[in-house]
């Protein structure tokens, strides 16, 4: 049995591994709020709505410890940070926050924490994980607001104001943006919104002028549950009216403009991918540079649970907001730079996993890639080898080469220091991970398709 | 009757969210009581609005 690297603040409980099963202990600290929830109701309203996370009560504890309690929490099949979403994931995570609260006071309990870790996602639906989060509520302030407005408003407030992915600060912040930070950044036409001005300007002043004072002590600090609902109400109508900039990316245009292929080509390229998802059954697929999922979805869509990373902020986005009407639980869309994936964060680099420790998959696509990675990134073929073996079992990549128009493009206004770019030096550098499965040439065109395993 | 008024004004006063392991932060608890009641008073306005036009609502379509 062995804990958790990453659960060990919450004296309620802590998330245990076992036989290679995942456990949540309760101990005898939570268990009296823990059987409130239960008891009260929350637990069966949550979970009916799809808001939290089910879990199955242990008879009897498997563990070789003493625990006043034993849950087998449903397993979230890829763990995602708040980091690698783009707006509207955050912002569906953080209603979704506000949402659950809303109920457990009207069930008079009350969330002790408000950090966007305690969501994720199943497919492009936002989850509730954190089972042990709540407590029997009181007539005091919100303990979790100041985290909430950390976690949740400051990065939103940032990125409605232009800057799409800037939630990718969260790296460096393990507990959210501190307002004073986010305030700096944020341009005086947004702080003069109501819901920003009282959530973070006004908040960031009460900060500072209390920074040194315990005003707990002396002070009948009554918060009535009017109060407490009044102010999930503002919070939420606050994350409501932020909106997606509108800006432009590079590849937001992407499929619109998209005049590199012949129709030929991309029918066959469909083809093969289609091909590839019938024969295989992987149990995790990433399509990496997977823009708005287009290929994505030849997998998803056939029951095979999909993560389509991008490092386009707008792509990524349009890719879950679509997900999101079709009410796809097998397409996870997040936002990823290939040439500086997640690091591994937090305490003793154990709190949160780098991208690489989150794999390997079972198939890996990088179609319409690899030229970005070697000449954009400059990152050689060897090595690039080596990553994508890293990544995953089996690898279907597409090669662009020199003579492609694309390449052309990226090669316009730069000198060509890339002796290494070439079919036969493809073949060699991924050789040396992988074996040959199948190959392909696309009609029209110069562009080649590849189907390693790894050997 | 000190010892007792003592105590009472020990229990009424001291915050009861010994649990809780976050740190709430002292100003963003004051500024909850700060804003609190307006955000309250808005709040309850909005409720009462909502049921009123409901009520008109729901009166306009009896009388169709």
């Amino acid at each position: 049995m062995k804990q958790l690297a990453s659960s060990f603040r919450d004296a309620a409980g802590f998330l245990v591994t076992q036989g290679g099963r995942l456990y949540r202990v309760v101990t005898k600290t939570g268990e009296a709020d823990y059987r409130l929830l239960q008891s009260s109701g929350l637990y069966d309203h949550l979970t009916a709505r799809g808001w939290l996370i089910p879990h199955e009560e242990l008879a009897s504890s498997p563990l070789t410890m003493p625990a006043a309690c034993v849950l087998a929490p449903l397993l979230i099949p890829f763990i995602s940070y708040p980091y690698e979403w783009s707006f509207s994931q955050l912002q569906d995570a953080a209603l979704l926050t506000l949402d659950i609260q809303r109920e457990a006071l009207q069930k008079d309990m009350s969330l002790k924490d408000a950090s966007n870790y305690n969501i994720q996602f199943m497919g492009s639906r936002p989850v509730f994980i954190d089972t042990l989060s709540f407590e029997q509520r009181s007539d005091s302030p919100w303990v979790a607001y100041g985290q909430f407005c950390r976690h949740f408003l400051a990065p939103l407030a940032l990125m409605a104001a232009g800057n799409m992915d800037i939630n990718r600060m969260l790296i460096a912040f393990l507990d959210g943006l501190p307002l004073a930070t986010a305030l700096q950044l944020l341009p005086l036409t947004q702080r003069l919104r109501w819901g920003l001005f009282l959530h973070l300007g006004l908040h960031a002043r009460s900060q500072k002028r209390h920074q040194d004072s315990d005003v707990g002590r002396g002070k009948i600090l009554f918060f009535g549950i009017k109060r407490q609902l009044a102010l999930v109400d503002s919070l939420y109508q606050t994350v409501l009216a932020l909106k997606k900039p509108r800006i432009k990316t590079e590849w937001g245009d992407y499929l619109s403009t998209m005049d590199h292929y012949s129709v030929r080509a991309e029918e066959e390229k469909k083809r093969i991918v289609e091909k590839v998802a019938m024969e295989n059954h992987p149990a995790m697929v990433w399509d990496l540079g997977g823009n708005i999922g287009h290929y994505s979805r030849l997998f998803s869509s056939r029951g095979l649970r999909t993560i389509c990373f991008d490092g386009d902020p707008l792509c990524v986005d349009a890719n879950y907001l679509e997900a999101k009407k079709e009410n796809n639980e097998t397409l996870l869309p997040l936002l990823m730079d290939l040439a500086n994936p997640s690091p591994a964060i937090g305490w003793e680099h154990c709190e949160r996993q780098s991208f690489l420790q989150r794999g390997p998959a079972d198939l890996v696509l990088a179609l319409a890639l690899v030229h970005h990675l070697r000449i954009t990134a400059n990152i050689p073929l060897v090595r690039l080898g080596s990553f994508f073996a890293s990544c995953g079992r089996k690898l279907l990549i597409e090669f662009v080469p020199k003579g492609d128009p694309m390449v052309k493009k990226l090669l316009l206004n730069r000198s060509d220091i890339f002796t290494d770019y070439s079919q036969p030096e493809f073949e060699k550098s991924f050789g040396q991970h992988f074996r040959l499965v199948q190959k392909w040439s696309l009609p029209e065109s110069a562009r080649l398709l590849y189907y390693f395993e790894r050997s | 009757m000190v010892p007792t008024l003592l105590i009472l004004f020990v229990l009424l006063v001291l915050p009861a969210t010994a649990r809780a392991y976050l740190d709430p932060g002292t100003g963003s608890m004051m500024l909850q009581i700060v804003i609190g009641t307006v955000l309250a008073a808005t709040y309850t306005i909005k409720v009462y609005w909502r049921r009123i036009t409901q009520f008109f609502r729901n009166l306009r379509n009896k009388t169709k």
